[in-house]
């Protein structure tokens, strides 16, 4: 009821300005920086005026000339088309935000059969190209699109953006909201240094792994070198499942700066009682779900904003999505918030709030500038000979993302750098490249001191699903019991391999170890690994043709969905197998495209031009490229 | 000719004089020559006939390292016969520690109630080892002839420093198998350990019940001390049971592998030791008092003594006293120090070494510690300081200026504490500053109380509560705001308070609460607070003392050990001195008020007590006592 009644009063204000022109300001700020585009709709613009140009003067005495686009706007595009128009100025745009009343667009993911997921990547990545698909009947500000098969999948925003969105039923509560917020960014000082950090993460997070959490203070202290020696100036939160009271108390203190919550799922974050909370760490990094669901009116991330508190940005997800806060220490340097953000993006991942602030500026390297120029694969280099785990992070993501480099470069870094942030940017970095040096960092990363990157290892070694990583797997597994969620990926990660090799390697390790009840251990995984598996069953099961097509289907998904490796060869074959029904074969394929990281990659890559090259209807045709896509 | 031949000869002459008296003890001399040091077996004579070719064998293998070593063997009639041969060896042959082989007089040390945790007599080779404590001879035991009871001497300093270390190997005797085979395979397999020396690169360490964020500073100072370990996960093997599961048994198999170099192990029900046949080279066991050696059967001998290669354990006696820093400069392990000479900065009246103490890592560390062992120069301890990189080494030679009373030190700290980045260096700073009085101290504590590692706010916390001036209350109370998260500090501020005066708390925390800004509501948080501090026995120590019923006053003078009620010491010595008290109480309230030599009132003790011991009025034992815990807190 109260979502369409909103529905109907957001038609009742387009009908009223529709008529209205689409208006821009040019900035004020004589300068070749790149620039900076607020976008507001035409009432919210009426209403906040005096403080949105209060805004653009703050940003632009931070030294970024900023447009106003303001005007009534019925579908995304009306602005994409606006934002093209100032990205391709020879001043370009470095970032942009929309204020008020901004159409959502409501992506489909890039994987076929899933959910829309709202995403201004429609605004801010210029390389991806949608298709409109249609408006939502209910709630007319959603609209929905999706990837044109021709249009490149991985996100590379070419500027960064935010929302400054007060949803609400009573519009002059959102420009009053808005006003003070605006009013609230432009009085606050832009030279703060990021001296007090406070980090909540719930049990669950870490699959109640005390060692993976006592490890991340490590990283903090990397990505934080500018903490004031004394207690609270990094404040890591109790290892609980409920954080309720401290969430609050911390959420007090003024001195903080950032507040990092992931995966937290204290019942308070879902409370009223947050709504009338003052909130004054200046940054919280949201990783709960669903704080940042903007198409939802009530989207928790906005009462962190909108209130007389400090707060001036969140970050959070509109849909469930992994938190990469491995760039986190560019924040510390004085980077805006909207560069940083940028880094490693995803569909889902939005900021709130200003994303032209930042923290004082500790930078050497100038990096707000360089963040925001082509990028210049001869710079980053340099950037990452500096002896600096926060620049190398940087470079290492910036060389690896753009193809710029081998990654016999990139492993020196995971193999012999000090810094364990460098070493975690390092792995996830050579994933890019998919071949010998990253399988060979995948094991020896399994056991690296930090536990992150040895999680992170055994991850990517289910994914890999290479015979040789069995021995090292088998090795953490029986010699590294103090790592519980490494452990719990580790046993997991075994049914993607041979049986016969995992249990002669596990057989192996234990006979070279010396533990008290070797014996019986032996036995024990001889006993299980006596009888087949389900995933052996269900290969055995999908290759039986007496099966119903349905039945296969569901079986070949699970195989994919459990990254079942010694699978790939038997699914090959019934995809190129004429005599199977067509939508067999079209499910088998989109099964694989699971297997990105596979050991077995270049085999189905190498099927699939083959068969491609022979005659096959053009559905399979298109679900084969698909695959081959996702597989890249 | 030089000292060292001097030394040499007299050791042959003292020999020789000898054969010729029956029932005195046998030495044989070093087959090298002494230099600056040596080192002694002393055994008894069944012993060392049993055991002749291992007892030489592991004497050549000791010196094989320089180590002159000698060997004296005697039928011991009692602690102090063996004392004072010690105490000869020390003065001529500069021995720096020693080994107990076989049957060796077992002291049991009374009257220590400042010094350790429990009240009953403790069995101690500190008697053997620190030359500066004295002892009154009490009893030899009826039942078991090695025990010799004594109370620790009135006038006997009130802090241990060992002079030179000890280590212990005495074959836990279960019957099945002789006591003296145990000691030739132990011995035996004491020289194997030196012909595959390794460095420190393995570790381990088990704990049960520990607040994670404790866990997590324990954990880093580990890291910090041996660096080495950091390369692979698999090579600092660290484990702390919680609610999802107990690494019990996984710890078992950690005490089994066959390269691990030191495992330290903190509330482990260490139960059937003889199944385990463990192989570290060194264990150390914190807090379960596994090391008692007066009884026949005890686990530490099993552990060492066993089948499997463990080379050395470190073990308690009895319950230690909590909040001690079981490894406190262990780094220097990695850096030359053998095994005795590091335990030996680290002793307490209750912790003991079983095995071999003349074990030495190989050197794993640009900074070498060695020839620092014996330097008594402070100038060129300072030069080493200003030299050494590695925070362990920097600890190291800072205990060492202390221990050499450099009078620079004051400064030292202060600079080291406020430049390291090291938790353990600033640790160290801390614990040396606990040892200064004035200045130097207040400025450390009022830095530390608020330090980012947390078991450095958990020394000052503790210091605190011993020194008990109100001074220190607001510090307290703004500990109490900032350290919500860290369960362990909280419930040693909660200890801690128990040592000050309500009203004085309430006082100040009125005013500290209502300015503190990390409560959503302060009010509440103030009312909580008060809540938890102002409940529960210790609140009603005074009120017990007071009492009419004699167990409730025994009760609340025996709190008085583990809380040091500052506010009341007035009252507390009005209570000595009031001859209509029961002679036991009066007394037990003289043992208790000796635990208070950190107090900031110390002075009032220190008066009354002057004066008790003077005064004929009392008895002699109350005179006695009043004497005892004058010379306990000076």
């Amino acid at each position: 009821m109260q979502k369409s009644l909103f529905a109907l009063l957001i038609l009742f204000s387009i009908a009223v300005t529709a008529y209205g022109q689409l208006k821009i300001e040019k900035p004020s700020l004589g300068t070749s920086n790149k620039a900076f585009a607020i976008v507001v709709d035409q009432d919210t613009y009426t209403h906040t005026e005096d403080a949105i140009r209060a805004y653009q003067k703050t940003v632009e005495g931070d030294g970024i000339p900023t447009y106003i686009i303001h005007g009534v706007f019925n579908r995304p595009d009306d602005i994409k088309k606006e934002l093209i128009k100032l990205h391709k100025t020879k001043q370009s745009l470095e970032g942009a935000v929309f204020i008020g009343n901004i159409p959502i667009p409501m992506v489909y993911d890039f994987s076929a059969n899933s959910m829309a997921i709202p995403s201004d990547r429609f605004y801010d990545d210029l390389h991806l190209n949608f298709e409109y698909v249609k408006q939502d009947a209910a709630q007319t500000n959603l609209h929905y699109y999706k990837l044109q098969e021709s249009s490149p999948r991985n996100i590379n925003p070419s500027f960064y953006s935010a929302r400054i969105y007060y949803p609400t039923l009573k519009p002059s509560d959102s420009y009053e909201a808005i006003t003070s917020y605006l009013l609230k960014v432009a009085g606050t000082r832009r030279d703060n240094v990021l001296d007090h950090v406070v980090s909540s993460t719930s049990r669950n997070y870490y699959n109640g792994c005390t060692a993976a959490w006592k490890d991340e203070p490590k990283a903090y202290k990397e990505y934080f070198p500018f903490l004031v020696k004394r207690t609270n100036s990094l404040q890591q939160l109790a290892f609980k499942t409920n954080n309720n009271a401290s969430i609050l108390n911390e959420m007090q203190r003024k001195e903080v700066d950032l507040f990092l919550i992931r995966s937290d799922s204290s019942p308070i974050l879902q409370d009223p009682k947050i709504k009338q909370l003052h909130t004054y760490p200046l940054y919280i990094i949201l990783d709960t779900q669903p704080a940042g669901a903007f198409d939802s009116t009530a989207y928790a991330a906005r009462q962190y904003i909108f209130n007389p508190g400090h707060t001036i940005a969140v970050q959070a997800n509109s849909r469930p999505a992994t938190t990469d806060i491995n760039f986190s220490g560019l924040l510390s340097y004085g980077i805006r918030w909207g560069h940083i953000h940028n880094l490693g993006l995803n569909l889902e991942r939005h900021l709130f709030g200003d994303p032209t602030f930042h923290f004082a500026n500790k930078d050497t390297e100038k990096l707000n500038e360089k963040l925001s120029q082509e990028d210049n694969p001869e710079y980053w280099r340099l950037l990452l000979k500096k002896d600096n785990p926060i620049y190398q992070t940087l470079a290492l993501y910036k060389l690896s993302a753009n193809n710029a480099t081998l990654s016999e470069a990139v492993t020196p870094y995971f193999e012999t750098s000090p810094y364990r942030t460098v070493r975690l940017q390092a792995l996830n970095a050579l994933s890019a490249y998919k071949n010998k040096d990253f399988t060979a960092a995948v094991s020896t990363g399994l056991s690296d001191e930090y536990e992150l990157v040895a999680q992170q290892a055994a991850v990517y070694a289910r994914m890999i699903g290479d015979t040789t990583l069995i021995p090292s797997l088998a090795h953490v597994w029986i010699n590294d019991k103090s790592r519980l969620r490494v452990q719990q990926i580790i046993i997991a990660a075994f049914e993607v391999f041979d049986r016969n090799r995992v249990e002669k390697s596990l057989t192996k390790a234990l006979s070279n170890s010396n533990r008290l009840h070797q014996e019986t251990e032996i036995e024990s995984v001889k006993n299980s690994y006596m009888q087949p598996s389900v995933l052996e069953i269900s290969l055995e099961q999908i290759k039986d043709k007496t099966r119903p097509t349905e039945e296969r289907i569901a079986l070949v998904k699970l195989l994919a969905a459990r990254n079942y490796h010694p699978g790939i060869d038997g699914i090959l074959d019934i995809i190129n197998d004429r005599q199977e029904p067509i939508e067999l074969r079209i499910a088998f394929a989109t099964a694989l495209g699971t297997f990105s990281h596979s050991w077995k990659r270049e085999a189905i890559l190498l099927n699939f031009q083959t068969l491609l090259k022979s005659k096959i209807s053009k559905e399979l045709k298109i679900e084969i490229e698909r695959t081959i896509n996702r597989l890249n | 000719m030089k000292a060292s031949h001097k030394l040499f000869l007299f050791v042959l002459v003292s020999c020789l004089s000898i054969l010729n008296t029956v029932r005195a003890q046998e030495i044989i001399s070093p087959t090298i020559e002494i230099a600056d040091r040596s080192f002694a077996i002393i055994t008894d004579r069944s012993t060392f006939e049993k055991c002749q070719k291992e007892i030489l064998a592991y004497r050549d293998i000791v010196e094989s390292e320089l180590l002159p070593t000698l060997i004296v063997y005697h039928d011991w009639k009692s602690p102090e016969q063996l004392k004072k041969e010690l105490q000869r060896l020390y003065e001529t042959v500069k021995i720096e520690g020693v080994i107990f082989i076989g049957d060796i007089p077992i002291p049991m040390v009374l009257k220590a109630q400042h010094l350790t945790n429990v009240s009953t007599a403790i069995p101690s080779d500190r008697f053997y080892d620190d030359f500066g404590l004295t002892f009154d001879f009490l009893e030899q035991s009826k039942t078991n002839p090695q025990l010799f009871f004594y109370n620790l001497g009135i006038s006997s300093p009130n802090r241990i420093r060992s002079t030179i270390y000890s280590a212990r190997l005495k074959p836990a005797t279960d019957g099945d198998t002789d006591k003296y085979q145990q000691i030739n395979t132990y011995l035996n397999k004491a020289i194997q350990a030196r012909l595959n020396k390794d460095s420190i690169d393995q570790v381990m360490s088990y704990v049960a019940y520990q607040p994670l964020s404790a866990w997590s500073s324990h954990s880093n100072f580990l890291e910090e001390q041996f660096p080495q370990i950091l390369k692979t996960s698999t090579q600092f093997q660290n484990y702390k049971d919680d609610k999802q599961r107990t690494l019990q048994n996984e710890t078992i198999n950690q005490f089994r592998r066959r390269d691990l170099d030191i495992a330290f192990i903190r509330q482990y029900p260490l139960s059937n030791v003889a199944s385990i046949y463990p192989n570290v080279t060194f264990t150390i066991f914190a807090d379960d008092p596994i090391g008692n050696f007066s009884e026949g059967q005890y686990s530490a001998g099993q552990f060492t003594m066993g089948k499997g290669s463990t080379l050395t354990v470190l073990a308690n006696t009895v319950q230690p006293t909590p909040h001690r820093h079981p490894t406190y400069l262990i780094g220097s392990l990695g850096m030359g120090l053998n095994i005795g000479q590091w335990s030996k900065l680290n002793n307490t009246l209750e912790s003991h070494l079983f095995g071999d103490p003349t074990f030495a890592f190989s050197i794993n560390s640009t900074d070498t510690l060695t020839r620092y062992v014996h330097e008594g120069g402070t100038k060129k301890l300072v030069e080493a300081l200003s030299k050494s990189k590695s925070p362990e080494a920097q600890s190291f030679l800072l205990n060492q200026l202390y221990l050499h009373n450099y009078e620079g030190l004051s400064k030292l700290i202060t600079q080291y504490y406020d430049n390291s980045n090291y938790a353990t260096v600033r640790y160290t700073c801390i614990h040396l500053a606990d040892r200064q009085e004035g200045e130097t101290r207040s400025v450390l504590f009022a830095k530390g109380i608020k330090d980012t590692d947390e078991s450095i706010r958990q020394e000052v916390i503790n210091a605190i509560s011993r020194i008990g001036d109100p001074i220190f209350i607001p510090a307290l109370v703004d500990a109490y705001i900032e350290n919500q998260h860290a369960e362990g500090i909280l419930s040693a501020i909660n200890m801690a308070l128990y040592a000050f005066n309500k009203d004085l708390i309430k006082n100040i925390a009125e005013q500290r609460f209502m300015t503190a800004n990390n409560f959503i509501d302060n009010v509440k948080a103030k009312e909580s607070f008060y809540e938890n501090q102002f409940k529960g026995i210790y609140l009603e120590i005074d009120k017990n003392i007071f009492d009419t019923k004699p167990a409730s006053q025994r009760q609340g003078i025996s709190d008085l050990r583990t809380i040091h009620y500052h506010p009341s010491i007035t009252r507390y010595l009005e209570f000595v001195r009031n001859s209509k008290m029961p002679i036991d109480l009066r007394i037990a309230m003289l043992e208790s008020l000796s635990c208070f030599g950190d107090s900031y009132r110390k002075q009032e003790i220190i008066a009354a007590c002057k004066e008790l011991m003077v005064d004929t009025r009392h008895s002699k034992r109350l005179r006695d006592e009043a004497r005892r815990t004058l010379n306990n807190i000076n």
